[in-house]
């Protein structure tokens, strides 16, 4: 066991866990930050984004030691009030079925959006290329993420 | 006893809500077959209470999925009752189904369609009690009380009250048998988007799934299981799992060995640790290959007839050609993205469970019998899904945790990882099916012969092939099934997609023999037998401009399917590229639903029905070795991606009939309709699903 000095959604949160526990039940078992998803545990599937600096990673395979003194955002820490562009997209669009796999979706989206405000369908896919929808909700994910493109409510 | 009374007194019985105010309790079927309308033996399953603080909880037993049938029940209650959308409360499904009137169990894409009628009328019910309870509180005649927006106005002297200020007043009338029910012309929400209740929250990361769910003092728990689905744990050693750091216990149980832990990475590592030697039992000789040739000998051999309609052997010895398609389809797993699991306390004869479930009364039998207690002292919290798709029916979650939990007198969370979810499903059987058409000299068939084999039980294996949507003049659905001992349940549409899948690309192959264009074929088949099914199919032929040129290895290809109260048809463009793979570039649906509660919501319905049945057409298939599942994760059981989604368009016929059925009826066309495409693309027939790519290379 180990104490990590953690940087979570702007606050500092100390843990004591292996070094080499994946960052995923750190968030979700010791911080109850369950947002964060679990389902397929080999980053296969993206349900566990949340950036690391900005950057989004699959946190089920991110072992807390590697983490060091990145700040850690997930979907809980996206935006204030729940109402980041995408959020409202998202909602505009009625993205969500079971809703299981979209913290994934909005992290990896936001941090695209971020880097690259006007991806071309090609970037989106090869962006999404490691994120799994089960309920088939891909084509709305892409209206919603035209839509903030666009400015919401156009 | 008026139904008010026994309305208010089993409201208050059963869902523990304070029920002042006005409460209106009626009645949702199971099945078509159980209505049973109000009056003797009335026994509520579902209420409407009108709060005097204004807001009108909805209580009731489905269960939200993602499907948003909760936000369609609601709307249905508003738009009758005139309520206002925003006082609208959605209350959790019950949580002790032993004193529940109805099994509760979401599937069979059934709660609007069977709320349609009981919804409107108990809303109606409330709306004339509110405007009664106006009348007398005014001292004038209720014809001149008009219900509006959550308000019962009096045109002459200008009153209002609201319908929380009525409530009271309003539950010490008696409920009306044979309230006047809105005109449907009138309709402001049905037919108009609204946006779902439940998703706010799902952006935000706030929704708490089964797997979020966290209990004072709870510890965490997953289990080693045989791979064979009859194994069983022939010997272990936990010495290892013992030192791995935030082990608290090991212990074997029923269906395997349970690692438990101060979190779920130190119960994963334990289990990593652990030393389990397993039995196989005596299935270990299935395979997927074991279990087709089993398949083929079960077709050769004597069927039992479910349907005969005319002489099959007759017409088909008459005819002037035969033809005959074999169909393989393999067994599938639902993978919902939130794997299984459940939280359970077992505090002495009492037991706590929380589960994402479709089924609470099955999950409170099954954890009632692992703990051995009766299944009144099982509570259960039905937690929201992430994914059901009908996996959540069975209820092996609630089971197994209950097994896992009754060790313990601390609350544990089992999670079964996701290779634990797909090796241990409750799958979608595998199906070999053989059809023969005789037709004759013109090309239109005289006999129709469908031959289903696989495993018990029927439901899963014949559903949707009983009655055809073709007129044939000879028809014969028979099978031959056998228990393999591999666990089964309902997935999404059941047993239509694979007998859909062959029916609609035989019917075609029988067209292309006839030499006629497969709409043209269709068309005459089918519009004595059902115009509904084939209006859908005109419209979609006619969105997706059937019949255009395309491009070289490129096609167009329809399909249709009526099941669930659903009318569905689509018309799938593919292009088949030179090594084999085939891309899906376009889907054009048009279904009719009867009245639609929530376009909106409906259309994601479609979209993920189509998604979810292109992944088994071309992706994902559990396969069988020494006995067990060999597929665990989505690098082999991979599923449709973001790349992959075919651009979709989805069409509505606008009509007023009774709502039918939306989630299941969605899924049973694409695979067809791409089959039938990739033929027009390639000349190849695919009789198998996934479909085999080598036969499709240029």
């Amino acid at each position: 066991m180990a104490v990590f000095n953690l940087l979570v959604n702007g606050e500092r949160r100390t843990v004591d866990v292996p070094p080499d526990m994946p960052l995923l039940w750190v968030l979700r078992d010791h911080l109850d930050l369950t947002g964060t998803k679990y389902s397929c545990g080999i980053a296969l599937c993206g349900s566990c984004t949340v950036h690391l600096d900005g950057q989004p990673v699959r946190s089920c395979a991110t072992p807390v030691e590697s983490v060091g003194d990145r700040s850690v955002t997930t979907i809980e820490g996206l935006s204030p009030d729940g109402d980041h562009p995408l959020q409202v997209a998202w909602l505009e669009e009625q993205t969500p079925q079971c809703g299981y796999c979209h913290p994934g979706y909005l992290m990896q989206a936001a941090a695209l959006l971020a880097e690259n405000p006007h991806p071309t369908d090609e970037e989106l896919d090869d962006y999404f290329a490691g994120n799994l929808c089960r309920c088939g909700t891909y084509q709305r994910i892409r209206k919603a993420i035209r839509r903030v493109e666009r400015g919401n409510g156009q | 006893m008026n139904t008010g009374e026994l309305s208010r007194r089993s409201f208050l019985k059963t869902t523990g809500l304070a029920g002042t105010g006005l409460v209106v309790g009626f009645h949702i079927p199971l099945l078509e077959a159980c209505a049973s309308p109000q009056g003797t033996g009335f026994k509520p399953n579902a209420w409407i209470w009108v709060n005097p603080d204004g807001l009108v909880h909805v209580v009731y037993d489905e269960h939200e999925m993602g499907q948003g049938s909760s936000t369609g029940f609601l709307k249905i209650v508003a738009e009758e009752m005139e309520a206002s959308w925003d006082k609208l409360v959605w209350e959790p499904v019950p949580t002790d189904p032993s004193t529940w009137v109805r099994t509760i169990s979401t599937g069979g894409s059934t709660t609007i369609r069977l709320g349609w009628d009981p919804i409107r009328t108990a809303a109606a019910q409330a709306r004339e009690m509110l405007r009664e309870a106006a009348a007398s509180r005014w001292g004038v005649n209720v014809s001149e009380c008009r219900a509006q927006e959550h308000f019962i106005h009096h045109e002459e002297s200008g009153q209002s009250l609201g319908y929380g200020e009525l409530a009271v007043d309003a539950g010490e009338l008696p409920v009306p048998e044979d309230p006047p029910l809105k005109d449907s012309g009138a309709y402001r929400l049905v037919w108009n988007s609204t946006d779902r209740l439940d998703l706010p929250d799902k952006v935000r990361g706030k929704t708490r799934f089964g797997i979020d769910v966290k209990v004072p003092n709870m510890i965490y728990a997953v289990v080693a299981r045989p791979p064979q689905f009859q194994g069983s744990v022939a010997s272990f050693d936990d010495t290892a799992a013992r030192a791995v750091p935030g082990v608290l216990d090991v212990r074997q149980i029923e269906v395997g060995v349970a690692v438990y832990a101060s979190d779920t990475w130190a119960a994963l590592k334990g289990r990593e640790a652990l030393q389990v030697e397993f039995d196989p039992g005596p299935n270990a000789w299935q395979s997927t290959e074991s279990l087709l040739a089993r398949c083929k000998e079960l077709a050769a051999g004597e069927c039992e007839v479910q349907v005969e309609e005319g002489d099959v052997d007759a017409a088909l010895a008459g005819a002037a050609r035969t033809l005959e398609a074999h169909i393989e389809t393999g067994f599938l797993d639902h993978a919902p993205m939130e794997p299984l699991n459940a939280t359970v306390h077992v505090r002495g004869s009492e037991v706590e469970v929380w589960v994402p479930t479709q089924s609470a009364t099955s999950a409170q039998r099954a954890a009632a019998e692992a703990a051995e207690v009766e299944p009144g002292n099982v509570i259960i919290h039905s937690t929201l899904t992430g994914g059901g798709f009908g996996r959540r029916l069975t209820p092996d979650d609630a089971a197994i945790a209950t097994m896992v939990a009754k060790e313990k007198d601390v609350p544990v969370q089992t999670v079964f990882t996701r290779e634990d979810t797909t090796r241990h499903g409750a799958y979608r059987p595998a199906a070999y099916q053989v059809l023969r058409a005789g037709l004759d000299a013109e090309g239109w068939p005289v006999a129709f012969h469908h031959r289903v084999t696989g495993p018990t039980p029927r439901g899963l294996l014949t559903g949707g092939a009983e009655s055809p949507n073709y007129a044939f003049p000879n028809f014969r659905l028979d099978h031959n099934l056998e228990d393999w001992g591999i666990p089964l349940g309902a997935f999404r549409s059941v047993a239509n997609p694979h007998t859909c899948f062959a029916v609609e690309t035989f019917i075609d192959e029988c067209a292309h023999a006839a030499g006629k264009d497969p709409l043209e074929y269709r068309r005459h088949l089918m519009r004595d037998v059902n115009p509904r099914l084939l209006n859908c199919l005109e419209m979609a032929c006619e969105r997706a401009d059937w019949g255009k040129t395309m491009g070289e290895r490129q096609g167009q290809g329809l399909a249709s399917w009526f099941c669930f109260e659903g009318y569905m048809a689509a018309v799938a463009e593919v292009t088949v590229l030179n090594d084999g793979t085939v891309q899906v570039d376009r889907v054009v649906t048009a279904s009719d639903h009867g009245i639609i509660v929530n376009p909106e919501a409906v259309r994601s319905q479609i979209e993920g029905g189509i998604i979810i049945a292109l992944t088994q057409a071309m992706k994902a298939v559990v396969n069988i070795q020494d006995g067990a599942a060999v597929e665990s994760n989505f690098h082999d059981y991979p599923l449709m991606t973001f790349r992959e989604t075919p651009l979709i368009e989805v069409h509505f016929v606008e009509t007023m009939e009774r709502p039918g059925g939306v989630g299941e009826p969605p899924v049973p066309p694409p695979p067809a309709a791409v089959a039938n495409a990739i033929f027009a693309a390639t000349g190849v027939r695919v009789r198998k699903m996934p479909y085999p790519r080598d036969s499709l290379r240029a």
